[in-house]
């Protein structure tokens, strides 16, 4: 039977409202026979992201213990959906949860992990392999072990790739964004991996127009060992951090070799610009050159220094003649 | 024996000198920031940028000093030409350049006229020190604060046509520097002028004329036989080979001196 969009908004409605009620009452804990806001074994897929996130998806309130089992596991529907598995339904990873109240047994399974689905022929070309190689060799990796996993950054509800099409403030922003969200906060630091770190202001106080180059270059430019892909997964330590400022300001930008990695691959030239491929995203002292103007520059210079000393040679050539004469 | 006359006052000597200075460490920490490069030695590209906002933020603060100075003294009329110095004036100026200062043609300029600078000198001041210069720093202001620059200007980054501007005139000011200091040697004889600038004071005598031409022919030329000496003097600059101040001391005249 079809099912009308109006039909259908509204059974969305209806279990909306029992989830929520649902969360408000308590009910679902283990052993409570409250009952359950719906059957949801013949939930159809696409539903079950709207289903689920009725009560993950929003701020719940009520039972606490329920809320705080509800909020370990939230979601932001708006950023799911934008999210690289934005397409997918819940139960495509969380298979099972579809039964609700969700079962002990289902809940106390191990969660999916990103190489559960990213292996194979299919995702060859994003170089899992060698993400792992990166990650395994990562300060991240070594300094927290196990504890650090690829959802320590990567929170696959609202994971972006990296987009060789996104411009590249944007891919600067969503980028910095992961690093930040967990290095910006102390607390956060302390709670999820027991270490405290200097404010990101202070650490990078030597840095000049440092608002500048947050907005305009990764944490990843200076903080990895650069490869031939956009991303490397290397961080590197610390002391080992970009601090040489012609390593980003010179004609052989490492920049090049990363944040810009795809536009030099379709390398432009614009009205004589070195580098035109940052040319609409930023001006970088060093590397942003125009050939023509250095041309001319170089030319001036020479006329003039050649000017000068032929001049000279003829007031020489001139004094000595007239005191001959 | 007449006094050598007072022509820069002091704090014309001192803003230039500092100015001369500032200038010299943006042209190299200019250079070494526009070709930084991990091979490039001319100057470390941190120490570079400091050294250039620094003395960057020093000349600007010299040139609002110049500003005052040129505004509270007479010093500033020596900057605004008359009309005949930018036709004939300038003509004249630069065909001694060209070929009169070669056959020891009197200097068409006299430095201790109340006109200090000769037509050339002034206009080239003029758009150096009020065109080109405050220009510079602007822009170079843009650089050193870009959130005050637009983000975009035409799809490119706002701070571009600043940079782009400061790089370009920059590059200018450098190439005036080396004919400044190149043309300083033109004077009465090669270290004439460098002194002036250095002490103030210059020799109170003008000895314009060469001692290789007839002084018939130089006024054919249109020079100025009332500053010109028929004396054949021993000198010893090149260029202007006329310059002999012993001998001529003995006869000069009390001049004016052009501005102190």
């Amino acid at each position: 039977m079809s099912v009308t969009q109006h039909q259908r908004g509204r059974a969305i409605g209806i279990r909306l409202l029992l989830g929520w009620l649902f969360v408000w009452f308590g009910a679902g804990l283990p052993g409570q026979q409250n009952p359950a806001p719906a059957s949801q074994s013949d939930a159809m897929e696409g539903e079950t992201v709207v289903y689920c996130l009725g009560c993950h998806g929003t701020q719940p309130t009520g039972n606490a213990e329920v809320v705080a089992r509800i909020r370990a596991a939230p979601v932001d529907a708006a950023r799911f959906s934008a999210s690289a598995h934005g397409d997918k339904s819940c139960i495509f990873c969380h298979y099972g949860f579809s039964q609700f109240p969700h079962t002990e047994k289902v809940l106390q399974r191990k969660k999916p992990q990103c190489s559960s689905c990213h292996r194979g022929a299919k995702y060859e070309h994003w170089g899992f392999p060698e993400i792992k190689e990166e990650f395994d060799a990562s300060i991240h990796k070594t300094a927290q072990g196990d504890a650090f996993t690829c959802f320590s950054c990567h929170d696959p509800h609202t994971f972006q790739p990296s987009r060789d099409t996104r411009s590249i403030p944007l891919t600067v922003e969503y980028s910095n964004s992961l690093c930040i969200e967990c290095h910006r906060d102390q607390q956060q630091m302390q709670l999820r991996f027991g270490v405290t770190k200097p404010a990101l202001e202070t650490i990078h106080a030597f840095l000049p127009n440092r608002e500048l180059h947050w907005r305009t270059v990764r944490c990843l430019d200076c903080h990895t060992a650069p490869n031939q892909r956009m991303v490397s997964h290397k961080i590197l330590p610390k002391a080992q951090a970009v601090r040489n400022c012609v390593e980003c300001h010179s004609q052989e930008s490492r920049l090049l070799t990363q944040l810009y990695i795809h536009r030099v691959k379709e390398e432009r030239q614009t009205a004589g610009f070195l580098n035109s491929v940052v040319l609409n995203d930023a001006y970088v002292v060093g590397m942003t050159r125009n050939r023509y103007l250095d041309a001319a520059s170089i030319a001036l210079a020479a006329i003039t220094f050649a000017g000068i000393f032929l001049h000279a040679l003829g007031r020489f050539v001139a004094g000595r003649r007239g005191k001959r004469s | 024996m007449s006094m050598p006359v007072a022509h820069y006052p002091l704090w014309l000597r001192l803003w230039h000198w500092t100015n001369a200075l500032f200038f010299l460490a943006l042209i190299v920490s200019g250079l070494a920031l526009h070709y930084a490069s991990p091979t490039n030695t001319i100057l470390p590209f941190q120490t570079a940028r400091i050294v250039h906002n620094f003395t960057g933020l020093a000349l600007a603060i010299a040139y609002l000093v110049f500003l005052l100075g040129n505004r509270f003294t007479p010093n500033g009329k020596h900057y605004i030409p008359a009309r005949r110095e930018l036709t004939e004036g300038l003509w004249r100026q630069l065909l001694y350049y060209l070929v009169g200062i070669f056959r020891g043609d009197p200097h068409p300029h006299d430095p201790r006229d109340p006109q200090k600078f000769n037509p050339i000198q002034k206009l080239t001041y003029l758009g150096i020190m009020y065109v080109a210069t405050p220009v510079v720093i602007v822009t170079g202001l843009l650089l050193l604060f870009p959130e005050l620059a637009p983000r975009q200007i035409w799809n490119m980054p706002g701070v571009l046509p600043a940079a782009l501007l400061h790089s370009a005139l920059g590059f200018l000011l450098s190439m005036f520097l080396v004919g400044h200091v190149y043309l300083a040697s033109t004077g009465e004889t090669i270290a004439a002028n460098y002194e002036a600038m250095l002490t103030g004071y210059r020799s109170a005598e003008f000895h314009p004329v060469s001692h290789r031409r007839p002084h018939a022919e130089v006024d054919a030329n249109g020079s100025n036989a009332a500053t010109s000496t028929p004396d054949e003097p021993e000198g010893e600059s090149f260029g202007n080979p006329a310059s002999n101040p012993t001998a001529a001391k003995a006869d000069a005249s009390p001049k004016v001196g052009a501005d102190s």
